[in-house]
């Protein structure tokens, strides 16, 4: 029933970026709520995977016994995609957020152009 | 050979993508040359699966690595247990219309964008750029469609910020940026939901086992409102102003055609899923609403722009919305039991993705055509444009056709689309058919006040310089592809659009 | 509009939060644990396997020839989707030297023809330059590790090249060196190239039978070996084209993320405005 955790912190990692995402005014604080919001979800997708009592998927000198099991491994392939695509859009974001720094002098995306054009 | 078509739709442009930094070390027409040849050769691939799929209804299944690529599954299995890709004839049609899209706008940026170091970088992310949309229009995997999405937006977005040098463009590709991460890690919770239940991503095996829980619901929802985002309808259109008005013309149109990309899978979604997870009434309404929202705001916000760009972006938003009623309406319809499908449903989704075709054309006509006007005129303020056709004849018929296509003037292609929405909506219900029309005749409004001030008036200051050969042929291919769909549109009606709209909706 | 913005959380959170509890416990996913070791050595079983990840876990090892299932997803069941990926980091890296072309014109407080005592006093330090001198031959060392191992052990093409590109990183704080910024870049471009298309060639090789398929493994003398079901101490010459895609990757991550940072690291010393 402790494992529940894991699930409680996935949550609680996702709102988190999530209004950091909607209330920050900061472009490089946006791309940290990015992050936050995609380790969340690399969190996530490992809990989907977890057995108990499970070893990595990884035969390499395993102590091999009759009941051994392990957790799924589809999961981990998949958050070695996300990570690497997270790893791109922060990079990206960082890169033209210095650019638009350069362009405007200032971060703040209220006196950036176009937020209240909505 | 032919069994490898659906895999090499994505590798040719890939490995093309790969080498094109080496090549311009070497040589930069060769560079240009090399992209150009490789999304001509998906182009043609396209054109001979027409025959297959189109007219004998073969259905293209490929196993990525599998001993045996054609057969679904492998050792007895009753799952799939690798990338499944597939090409029917729903896809089909889009794959035939971004290849040939993508390929004329690439003629139009390959003498437009000015030839310097960075260009050799601009083609790589074009050619990426095709490679995502091949990529999504293909996958049968949910997971792979989520990496293709990522590729189509993160290489728009590098592309959006093309001109660093002025002030704005870099933030309008932190906003796309932004908009689509948050709408793609959306896309993975569904995709987690959906794999926590049934232990696979491939699209037609969930098909078959899912059996309406509580949490396929939600995961529908978690798919489906990501890729509304990235359409840009109207709740979530915040970004595509600032995105179309700042990047260079032929990114633009490749954007929006990217963004039809995301409708086709929030098509598929919504019609693969929907009637098995009996939601497929309460998604039709909600494109409705979507389509309703999106055709009222996006008109209205258009009529009060001075921004040349911003006006077009508008536009973008309210054509969005006839596409989302036309397929709404057949969508909402399709479970009813009783003969409403047969007799408007079909009609409504036959128009609605005829217009897709439609507005790709017409839309990525106008946006190279305002290319041309920001060039001569060096700003986007309808203001101060005046009397561009006293010079340039060619481009103010061009953007005459374009303009007249986009209101639903006959015997253009935009009128076409528009009359089988009407008429097919007016079945479901009148109103919606009366705000349809009304918003046509405020397209028109806004585009006549785009034609009085950029084209007619005093002659400007300054004579245009003379267009580059491919930029007035790629735009003069668009304007006879326009005019050639409205005076024959049995036609391709017959040929692409309807095995599209069966395959569809058969499930 | 903040009130809309909390109540589209509150109401985001309500459905994360219903979609939790309609899940599986956790520790208890779809599938059946039980069926993993009763299996013979050779060959393709599939009795009694209900979902793909259970198929991966039975019969990963002796289809593919790794002893590390997760590569064998990454490369060989799901290799597409990696092939995606690395063209998501070939075009960040494509993004960044395209954003940030005109900074590279430009001359750097950090590049040659400014004398780095000037610049930074503190820097030059020979204890910090060896150091990191040494650092760096260690660092690339465990990198290659990583990948060359990448089929037996924990490991692969991205997490060894990442790890090998931290080296790049250390090395441009300690030394300061965008000298050859040029030079340095057209290099390291040519080799993320060279990467990707041995990448992508490796699939075009199979493609006699289907694209990325497995055409090394199953008893071929080059990184052939049959590798029976069950714990082993680990054999380099197994996996078919495990070990040349996860090279490709490897050798595409390390320049791809060298080349982010010294365009970055080239960019963050230039003053002006341009």
């Amino acid at each position: 029933m402790s494992a529940i955790i894991l699930y409680i912190t996935f949550v609680l990692l996702f709102t988190m970026g999530l209004f950091a995402l909607i209330f920050k005014r900061n472009l490089i604080k946006i791309v940290i709520a990015l992050n936050i919001l995609d380790s969340g979800m690399n969190l996530f997708f490992i809990t989907l995977g977890y057995r108990h009592n499970a070893t990595a998927p990884i035969f390499t000198l395993l102590p091999w016994d009759t009941h051994i099991t392990m957790v799924l491994p589809t999961p981990q392939a998949l958050i070695l995609t996300n990570i690497v695509i997270g790893f791109a859009t922060t990079a990206l974001m960082l890169g033209v957020a210095i650019l638009t720094y350069r362009n405007n002098k200032t971060l703040d995306t209220r006196k950036l152009r176009g937020v209240e054009e909505l | 050979m032919i069994k490898h078509v659906p895999v090499l739709l994505v590798a040719i442009p890939l490995v093309v993508a790969f080498m094109l930094p080496i090549i311009g070390m070497v040589n930069r027409t060769i560079r240009t040359i090399t992209a150009g040849v490789a999304i001509v050769i998906i182009m043609v691939l396209s054109y001979l699966l027409i025959q297959d799929v189109m007219i004998c209804k073969k259905i293209f299944y490929y196993m990525v690595g599998s001993p045996d690529p054609t057969a679904l599954f492998e050792h007895g299995l009753t799952f799939p247990i690798r990338i499944a890709l597939k090409i029917d004839q729903f896809s089909l049609l889009f794959i035939i219309m971004a290849t040939t899209l993508s390929f004329l706008f690439y003629l139009f940026s390959s003498q437009y964008i000015e030839e310097n170091e960075r260009k050799n970088y601009f083609t790589v992310l074009y050619v990426c750029m095709v490679a995502g949309m091949m990529g999504m229009l293909i996958a049968n995997d949910l997971f792979t469609f989520f990496v293709f999405l990522e590729i189509l937006s993160i290489s728009s977005s590098a592309l959006v910020s093309f001109r660093t040098e002025r002030k704005h463009p870099p933030y309008a590709g932190y906003k796309y940026m932004f908009v689509s991460s948050i709408a793609t890690s959306f896309f993975l919770l569904g995709i987690a939901f959906l794999y926590a239940q049934y232990g696979s991503f491939n699209i037609d095996y969930l098909k078959k086992v899912m059996d309406g829980t509580v949490l396929d619901k939600i995961a529908i929802v978690m798919l489906i409102l990501p890729l509304a985002m990235k359409c840009g309808v109207v709740p979530m259109h915040m970004w595509i102003p600032d995105t179309y008005s700042e990047a260079p013309a032929p990114i633009s149109s490749m954007v929006k055609l990217g963004s039809l990309i995301c409708l086709y899978g929030l098509f598929r979604i919504a019609f693969t899923f929907g009637s098995h997870v009996y939601v497929s009434y309460e998604l039709g309404i909600l494109f409705i609403l979507f389509g309703v929202l999106s055709m009222f705001v996006g008109v209205t916000q258009a009529l009060i722009q001075k921004d040349v760009k911003r006006l077009m972006a508008f536009h973008a938003v309210s054509q969005v919305g006839y596409m989302l009623l036309g397929v709404g309406v057949g969508l909402s319809v399709i479970k009813s039991g009783d003969a409403s499908f047969a007799i408007y449903g079909k009609i409504a989704m036959i128009g609605g993705l005829f217009h897709v075709i439609n507005n790709a054309l017409y839309k990525g006509l106008l946006f190279l055509t305002s290319g041309i006007m920001v060039r001569h005129y060096k700003t986007r303020d309808l203001n101060v444009m005046h009397g561009l056709a006293h010079y340039d004849k060619f481009t103010a018929l061009v953007f005459m056709i374009a303009a007249l296509a986009i209101s639903g003037i006959p015997p253009l292609n935009g009128f076409v689309s528009k009359l089988i929405i009407y008429e097919s909506v007016f079945h479901y219900n009148p109103l919606l058919t009366l705000i349809a029309i009304f918003v046509s005749v405020l397209t028109l409004a806004s585009f006549m006040k785009v034609f009085y001030s950029a084209f007619l008036g005093m002659p400007p200051e300054r004579k245009p310089v003379e267009q580059p050969i491919l930029v007035k042929f790629s735009m003069v291919i668009l304007s006879i592809i326009i005019v050639a769909i409205g005076l024959f549109p049995q036609g391709i009606i017959k040929l692409l659009i309807e095995p599209a709209v069966n395959a569809l909706a058969t499930f | 509009m903040r009130l809309i913005s909390v109540v589209a959380i509150v109401v985001i959170f309500g459905f994360i939060f219903v979609g939790i509890l309609h899940l599986h416990p956790i520790g208890e996913p779809v599938g059946n644990p039980r069926i993993l070791y009763e299996r013979p050595p050779l060959g393709i079983d599939t009795q009694g396997v209900t979902i793909m990840d259970d198929y991966f876990l039975r019969n990963g090892q002796v289809e593919t020839g790794s002893n590390n299932i997760v590569a064998s997803i990454v490369f060989d069941y799901r290799g597409f989707d990696t092939l995606g990926e690395a063209t998501v980091l070939f075009i960040v890296v494509s993004s960044i030297s395209m954003l940030f072309f005109t900074f590279l014109k430009s001359k750097s407080i950090v590049s040659a023809g400014v004398p780095r005592a000037r610049q930074f006093p503190r820097i030059e330090s020979r204890i910090i330059t060896f150091g990191a001198f040494l650092m760096y031959i260690m660092i690339l060392s465990f990198g290659i590790y990583l990948v060359v191992h990448g089929h037996v052990s924990p490991g692969g093409g991205f997490q060894g090249g990442s790890v090998m590109a931290s080296a790049t990183a250390l090395l441009l704080i300690s030394f300061y060196i965008t000298r050859h910024m040029q030079r340095t870049r057209k290099i390291f471009s040519f080799f993320e190239s060279l990467g990707l298309t041995i990448f992508i060639g490796m699939g075009f090789a199979g493609i006699g039978i289907s694209f990325l398929y497995n055409f090394l493994a199953h008893g071929t003398t080059v990184f052939g070996k049959i590798i029976p079901f069950g714990p082993n101490p680990g054999y380099l010459i197994s996996a078919g084209i495990l070990p040349w895609l996860s090279l490709a990757v490897g050798i595409e991550v390390f320049f791809g993320l060298s080349l982010i940072l010294v365009t970055l690291f080239h960019a963050s010393g230039v003053k002006n405005n341009l």
